[in-house]
C-alpha cells in the first residue's frame, strides 16, 4: 500500500532554515529533463518549492544588460542566495528597486549549480517576492522551527528503528502522511552518514533561531549562557564556524564573518553593534587591510600578462595568513566587481 | 472458405444466444469482410444489429467508475426526485436519486422515471456511469431495462459506531452519534407530487456535516443528541452529507455531544478528507492566481466572461464582482482559497468603486490583481469555510477570512522546550 505522490495536487512550499538547506549535498531528479530537481535535506525535505521570509541584505546586478540579479537573504540560521534573471523579471524588478536591509517574503524553487571545479552551489530562484515585516519574519522563523522539529524527530525516530528499505518505508508510512517526506527520509538516510553530527548541528541552530524571536538585542547566547561575554558575538563565531565546516562544500560563496552576524537584527541595531565592535577591538579588522584587497594585490603580482593559476593565487594568500575559504570568496568578489576574471577555469587574470 | 468463419460465427451465435440463423449471419459477415472491415468490429456491429446489445457486465456499486458502460445493477432505490431542466431553452423532466446495493450507495439519473418508488429493489441493465461532480454517477439509457424484483437485498449487520469525520461518500449503512445544531424544512418534488424533508446540520465533538432526512422523524429537533443507524452518505457539492431515510433507525439519546471546534488543523490532515464543511485554515498565502481581483459576470448565471459575451447567454451587459483566488500553505500542505468581494474587501480593504478605478487609472484590470499581490503575497491569514475536492483541486470557499492572533512569545517558549526535550 505504498502513497503515491499526486502531481495533480499542488506542491508545498517547504519551511527550511537557511543553514539546512546550505547543508543539503543530495539532487534528485525524476523522470526527464523537463521533471523538478529536488534537493534532499539532511531531515528529508525533498524539496523543490520553499517559502522563506528574511532579509535582504545585499543585491546585486551580476549580468549583462540589467538581467540578472543576485540577493541574499538571511535568516537567523544563515544566508540563502537568490538569483532572478530575464525569466524572473517581477522578482528582478523588486529587487533591483529594494533598499536593503529589507524584509521580505518569497516563494521559489531550489535550484543547484555545478560548475566544473566540482564544487555544487544551491541557490532559489523566486516564484514569488514581497515586502514584508519583522512580525512576518519573527512567525515564519518560529513555523519554520517547528516543521524542522518535527522532521528532526521523525528521523531520529527513523535513525532509532535501525531499518532499512521496505520496512523503513513501512515504518514511515505510519508516522508521515505526506509521500514526498517518506520519500526524501529515506533517501537521506542512505546518503548522509554524519546525521548523528548533523542533527545535533540542526537542533542547535533551531535553538538560536527561536531565541531571535525572544531576545531584545538580536544578540544570542546559547546555552550555557557564558557571563557577559567581552566581545560581543564572538561565541556565535566559534559555533557558525564549526557548521561551516561542515557545510563547506556546498556554501555559494563564503559569507564573510560580520554578515553571518547580522541575522536577525535590523539595521539600527546593526550599526550599533559594530560601532561597539569598533570601539572594543580598534585593532582587529577595521585597520587591516580587507582580504579582498591583499588578494587583489597579490593576483597583481603574480599575472604578468597571460594570467596566473587560481591555486597559485589561494597558495600564496594562504602564506600571507588568509584562509583558502575567505581567500576564495574574495577573489570570486573581485571577478564580481569586474576586477578579475577567469578567461579559463582555475585561470585568472587581472582587468 | 467457409471453415475460416465457423468459430467466429459461433461466437456471433452464442453473444445472441442463438436466437438467429446461421445463413444471414455468414453472409452478412463475408459481406463485411469483403469491405475490409476488422473481424473484431465486423462482429460486434453483427452482435449490435441483431441482438439487444452486448450483455450488459455485472457490477456492484463500489466497483463503478466513470466511463463504464452497459453495466448490470441490482440495488434498492433510496430515493428518487423529480426536477425540470433547461437545455437549449427546452425544458426536459430528469429523474435523479440514490440506489444501494450491499457495498456502496450511488446517485443515478433517468431520462424516464422507469415507475421507479423508493425501497423497490431494481435489476437495471445496459446503464452507463457518468462523471457528476467528479464522483460516478449511474445513466439510465433508452435502451437501458429496468426490472423490479420482488426480493429484499440482504439485511445488513449492524455496524460500528463511527466519528463524522470518517465519513466518505458512498458509505452505507453508517451508524454514528450526533447533536443536531440546525434544522431546515423543504419541499422537494417527487413524481406524485411534494414531499417535505428534513436538511440541517449536525456535529459531534470535533466534525460539522450538513445532514438530509428523507422522513420527518420527529427525533430531529435542534439541541437532541442523537444516534442514527444505516444511514448512508453522500457527497453535495463536494462536501460528505448525512443521509438518513426510511431504512435508517433513529434513536434520542440522554447525553449530550458537545461540539468544540478544532483550532490549529494541518492543512495535511484537511486535505486528506474528500471535504469537508465550516473548518478553519490557517497558512500564508503563496500565490495570487490568474483571475483575482476585477472580474465581470453575466447577470444571468454569473458566470466570469469576457468582453461581455457569455458562454451560454450570448452578448450581455456584464456585472462588476470581484473576486480572490489564491494559494494558501502552512507547510504542510496547500489548497486554493476562494475569497468573494465581501472578504477581498474586508482583507484589501479594496471595494469594487475603488477597483474600477484603480483599473481605469492604469488602463489595465490586472493592476487590481497586482494590487491585491502587493497586499496579501507572503501574509499569513486564517480563513472559515467548505472544503472540497474537484478538477480543480482542493479549494476551500471561504465565508470569513481574518488575520490570526498570534502569540509569538508563547509559542518560542514552548518550542524551545520542546527542541530540549
Amino acid at each position: 500500500m505504498e502513497k503515491i505522490e499526486k502531481i495533480m495536487d499542488r506542491e508545498i512550499a517547504w519551511r527550511i532554515f537557511a543553514h539546512e538547506f546550505n547543508t543539503s549535498n543530495l539532487h534528485i531528479s525524476e523522470g526527464d529533463e523537463r521533471a523538478p530537481n529536488y534537493i534532499i535535506t539532511p531531515t528529508g525535505v525533498k524539496c523543490n518549492r520553499l517559502f522563506i521570509i528574511g532579509v535582504i541584505t545585499e543585491v546585486e546586478n551580476i549580468g549583462k544588460d540589467n538581467n540578472l540579479w543576485r540577493a541574499r537573504i538571511a535568516d537567523p540560521t544563515g544566508v540563502f542566495t537568490i538569483y532572478a534573471g530575464q525569466y524572473q523579471p517581477e522578482a528582478a524588478i523588486f529587487l533591483s528597486e529594494l533598499e536593503v536591509p529589507a524584509y521580505v517574503a518569497l516563494v521559489g524553487k531550489a535550484r543547484k549549480y555545478e560548475p566544473e571545479d566540482g564544487n555544487v552551489y544551491l541557490s532559489v530562484r523566486p516564484e514569488e517576492i514581497n515586502a514584508a515585516d519583522e512580525k512576518q519574519r519573527d512567525m515564519w522563523v518560529i513555523e519554520t522551527a517547528e516543521r524542522t522539529l518535527e522532521r528532526i524527530k521523525i528521523m531520529e525516530d527513523a535513525l532509532d528503528s535501525g531499518l532499512s528499505g521496505t520496512q523503513l518505508q513501512e515504518f514511515l508510512e505510519k508516522k508521515v502522511k505526506n509521500p514526498a517526506l517518506i520519500n526524501g527520509v529515506a533517501h537521506a538516510i542512505k546518503h548522509y552518514k554524519h546525521l548523528d553530527r548533523i542533527i545535533p548541528e540542526l537542533k542547535n541552530s533551531l535553538v538560536h533561531a527561536v531565541k531571535t524571536v525572544t531576545s531584545d538585542s538580536g544578540i544570542i547566547h546559547n546555552n550555557p549562557p557564558e557571563k557577559t561575554p567581552e566581545k560581543p558575538g564572538i561565541q556565535e563565531l566559534s559555533s557558525i564556524k564549526s557548521t561551516k565546516s561542515m557545510a563547506q562544500e556546498q556554501k555559494p560563496d563564503e559569507a564573510d564573518i560580520t554578515e553571518e552576524l547580522e541575522e536577525g537584527k535590523d539595521a539600527k541595531e546593526l550599526k550599533e553593534i559594530e560601532e561597539i565592535n569598533k570601539l572594543k577591538e580598534p585593532n582587529e579588522e577595521p585597520s587591516k587591510p580587507e582580504p579582498k584587497e591583499i588578494i587583489a594585490d597579490i593576483i597583481d603580482r603574480l599575472d604578468i600578462g597571460k594570467g596566473t593559476s587560481f591555486s597559485g593565487v589561494i597558495e600564496t594568500a594562504q602564506k600571507a595568513g588568509i584562509e583558502a575559504e575567505i581567500a576564495e570568496s574574495a577573489i570570486k568578489e573581485l571577478m564580481d566587481e569586474g576586477r578579475c576574471y577567469e578567461p579559463k577555469i582555475g585561470t585568472l587574470r587581472k582587468v | 472458405m467457409e471453415i475460416e468463419y465457423a468459430p467466429h460465427v459461433e461466437e456471433i451465435k452464442r453473444a445472441l444466444d442463438n436466437e438467429i440463423d446461421e445463413v444471414s449471419i455468414i453472409a452478412e459477415l463475408k459481406k463485411l469482410l469483403q469491405f475490409r472491415v476488422p473481424l473484431s468490429e465486423a462482429k460486434r456491429s453483427l452482435i449490435k444489429k441483431y441482438g439487444k446489445g452486448e450483455k450488459s457486465i455485472v457490477r456492484k456499486l463500489n466497483e463503478i467508475k466513470i466511463g463504464d458502460h452497459n453495466i448490470e445493477i441490482t440495488a434498492e432505490v433510496l430515493e428518487v426526485t423529480k426536477k425540470t431542466i433547461n437545455i437549449n431553452n427546452i425544458e426536459k423532466t430528469v429523474f435523479t436519486g440514490n440506489l444501494r446495493d450491499e457495498t456502496a450507495v450511488r446517485s443515478f439519473s433517468a431520462w424516464s422515471d422507469h415507475d421507479l418508488k423508493a425501497q423497490d429493489v431494481i435489476n437495471i441493465t445496459g446503464a452507463y456511469v457518468r462523471n457528476w461532480q467528479e464522483r460516478p454517477e449511474i445513466n439510465l439509457s433508452p435502451r437501458s431495462k429496468v426490472t423490479k424484483l420482488s426480493t429484499r437485498l440482504n439485511t445488513l449487520e449492524e455496524s460500528a459506531l463511527r466519528k463524522l469525520s470518517e465519513f466518505k461518500d458512498g458509505d452505507i449503512n453508517v451508524h454514528t452519534q450526533f447533536a443536531i445544531l440546525s434544522i431546515d424544512f423543504h419541499d422537494i418534488n417527487t413524481k406524485d407530487g411534494t414531499k417535505k424533508i428534513i436538511s440541517g446540520i449536525i456535529a459531534d465533538d470535533e466534525t460539522k456535516l450538513p445532514f438530509t432526512s428523507w422522513v420527518i422523524y420527529p427525533e430531529l429537533v435542534v439541541g437532541n443528541t442523537v444516534e442514527v443507524k444505516n444511514g448512508y452518505v453522500r457527497s453535495f457539492r463536494g462536501i460528505p452529507t448525512l443521509n438518513i431515510n426510511e431504512g435508517s433507525k433513529i434513536i434520542k439519546l440522554v447525553q449530550n455531544i458537545e461540539f468544540r471546534e478544532k483550532v490549529g488543523s494541518r492543512i495535511e490532515d484537511l486535505i486528506e478528507k474528500d471535504g469537508a464543511y465550516d473548518i478553519v485554515v490557517e497558512g500564508n498565502i503563496l500565490s495570487i492566481r490568474p483571475g483575482s481581483g476585477l472580474i465581470n459576470r453575466c447577470p444571468k448565471c454569473s458566470r466570469v466572461i469576457q468582453k461581455g459575451m457569455c458562454r451560454a447567454h450570448g452578448k450581455v451587459d456584464d456585472k462588476a464582482d470581484m473576486r480572490i483566488k489564491a494559494i494558501i500553505d502552512d507547510g504542510t500542505g496547500a489548497m486554493t482559497l476562494v475569497l468573494d468581494s465581501r472578504l477581498t474587501h474586508k482583507i484589501c480593504g479594496i471595494g469594487i468603486e475603488e477597483a474600477k478605478n484603480l483599473a481605469r487609472t492604469a488602463m489595465s484590470q490586472k493592476a487590481v490583481e497586482e494590487e491585491i499581490k502587493r497586499k496579501l503575497q507572503g501574509r499569513r491569514f486564517a480563513a472559515r469555510g467548505n472544503m472540497s475536492k474537484g478538477e480543480f483541486g482542493i479549494t476551500l470557499v471561504a465565508n470569513d477570512v481574518w488575520e490570526p492572533h498570534e502569540t509569538l512569545q508563547d509559542k518560542a517558549q514552548k518550542l524551545l522546550v520542546r527542541i530540549a526535550g
